[in-house]
């Protein structure tokens, strides 16, 4: 298990790319190996009619097909040296994990929903990524692309998971609680004030797994990145250091994301009027 | 029959509305050309077969929906410059469908006012007027019956004391008698507050033992309006004939 947790690691270029040749190799016949854990994932999901075959299948061949790929990017990208440039891809991500985000909301009938994940992804992800510039090793220059590209994407990464959480638990919560909302508006309760357990539930799904990660991370959980870091032969308590930053980034980040998201994609449901617009749960 | 020489509290002029849908697919309008007054301290039936439009009809009064084309005045003022906040707990709508909130019997009558404290005293009063006196107010809501569900909505209702009330199926799903109990609940505290109650049935007996006035939907128009006794006595258009022919039937 030691080596899954730690093979992202080694797609992560802040570590020290000189002390590569130390790290443990992974062979493809390693690779099969945990395969198999997706095919019982999908034994799994046809068993028990999940419906996630075809979106498992296309996972598993987008993981390989773009992280082989981001490697050689990344090694270019690199070299060429240039703000804007990187500018311009962590716009790309941002657009992506958007676009992902967006495609896990069962309910596509919010108008402008993309927008609103992307500015909260974008707010969240740039303000913890602000911190986290400001607090790392003084990069040179300071948005040198092997600091900023991964902590970005691994900020953009977990975002997205808790925007993605978020919103399906505010559709989820709207439908569930519809009539609850409905009474309470007609004792003259606002729209924020009727909506405020939806609100409370949605924001908490985005933010429990980071909450659950902290319980139980240096125990259960040895973080990817912490893991790639001392295989790769930084000075452990060092590589804490970098994890518990890390942590506290992941969490702020997916704070600050699903806090917005909620709030921007809760007044799409009520008119100004605190009216809610039933035609769209 | 109540007081018929009170002053107009609640107008409606050519009231249209068709409910939003997201599809392109255009929906049927839900309440077309609606023109009725109704006068302060007045109780008013809105009967007719289910998906007529009744309940749309009384959200429109209390502003949880805009009527598409006309215009409803409250008070001799269009209901949109009113207060909405305001106006929804002085024309207080009890929705069909009952939201209980987990917990204790007093937690569900607390949600009726956010800021001000209610005494036990008061919660005792208004569980005695809708006849849920013997209960505990620590009484266990989930463990309620549908019928001590509407009475609790009642309760919930009586204590904000609104000008008027709207009333959505206030005794669906429960048999004739208890049923008849919910109604002598509501007539007792119209008497008493001479509040306007409109009151939404698809049960005309229900309507008869209210009394007042009625209102007559049929496919989202209204077909007739009557003082209760007349409508019951003698209806004029086939529809309602055919309404309360049917429900002597069963
Ligand atoms: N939430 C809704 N969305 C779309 N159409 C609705 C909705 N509620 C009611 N309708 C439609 O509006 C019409 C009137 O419904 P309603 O007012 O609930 O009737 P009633 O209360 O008399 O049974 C019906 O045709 C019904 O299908
Ligand atoms: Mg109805």
């Amino acid at each position: 298990m030691a080596l899954i947790y730690a093979n992202p690691g080694k797609w992560i270029p802040g570590l020290r790319l000189q002390q590569m040749e130390n790290i443990q190799q992974l062979t493809y016949f390693d690779l099969l190996w945990a395969f198999v854990l997706i095919l019982i994932i999908g034994i799994i999901s046809v068993w028990e009619s999940l419906k996630f075959e075809r979106d498992l299948a296309i996972g598993v061949v987008r993981t390989v097909l773009q992280l082989t790929l981001m490697g050689y990017f990344l090694k270019y990208i690199f070299k060429l040296d240039s703000f804007w440039i990187i500018l311009l891809i962590m716009i790309v991500m941002l657009i992506i994990a958007s676009r992902t985000a967006q495609g896990r909301l069962r309910n596509k009938k919010v108008h402008g929903s993309q927008l609103l994940i992307g500015l909260s992804l974008g707010v969240g992800a740039t303000i913890t990524t602000i911190f986290a510039i400001m607090l790392t090793v003084s990069a040179e220059p300071w948005w040198a692309p092997q600091y900023l590209l991964p902590l970005f994407g691994m900020i953009l990464g977990n975002g997205m998971n808790s925007v993605a959480l978020s919103g399906e638990r505010l559709q989820a919560e709207l439908n569930h609680r519809r009539i609850e909302i409905e009474t309470l508006l007609a004792l003259g309760y606002s729209a924020h004030e009727a909506s405020k357990h939806v609100r409370r539930d949605a924001i908490r799904a985005g933010l429990l797994p980071s909450i659950n990660t902290m319980m139980v991370v240096g125990i259960v959980v040895l973080p990817g990145l912490m893991s790639g870091q001392i295989i790769s032969g930084v000075d452990p308590t060092l590589a804490v250091k970098y994890q518990i930053m890390v942590t506290f980034m992941i969490a702020g980040s997916r704070g600050i994301a699903s806090w917005l998201l909620i709030r921007l994609m809760l007044s799409r449901y009520f008119t100004p009027s605190h009216q809610l617009k039933y035609w769209i749960l | 029959m109540h007081k018929l020489s009170g002053k107009i509290i609640l107008e409606l002029k050519d009231v249209d509305y068709t409910h939003p849908s997201n599809s392109d697919a255009s929906s049927e309008p839900a309440l077309r050309k609606i023109n009725f007054k109704i006068r302060e301290g007045d109780s008013v039936s809105v009967i007719g077969p289910s998906g007529c439009g009744k309940s749309t009809l009384l959200r429109l009064l209390n502003r949880m929906a805009d009527p598409d084309n006309g215009r409803i005045f409250y008070k001799d003022k269009p209901l949109k410059e009113h207060d909405v906040l305001n106006l929804r707990r002085e024309i207080l709508l009890v929705p069909q469908e009952i939201y209980i909130v987990p917990g204790t019997l007093a937690d569900n009558l607390k949600i009726v006012k956010r800021d001000e404290e209610i005494t036990d005293d008061e919660l005792h009063h208004v569980l005695n007027s809708v006849g849920l006196g013997s209960k505990p107010l620590h009484l266990d809501s989930t463990s309620m019956s549908v019928g001590e569900k509407h009475r609790l909505a009642l309760a919930r209702a009586f204590l904000l004391n609104p000008k008027i009330l709207l009333l959505d199926e206030p005794a669906a799903s429960l048999d004739l008698p208890a049923a008849r109990g919910i109604i002598d609940t509501i007539s007792g505290f119209h008497e008493k507050f001479d509040n306007t109650v409109i009151m939404v049935t698809h049960r005309f007996r229900l309507a008869r033992r209210i009394g007042g006035s009625v209102v007559m939907l049929d496919k989202g128009r209204i077909v007739e309006t009557a003082e209760s006794l007349d409508f019951f006595r003698n209806p004029q258009s086939p529809q309602a004939q055919r309404f309360i022919k049917d429900a002597g039937e069963d």
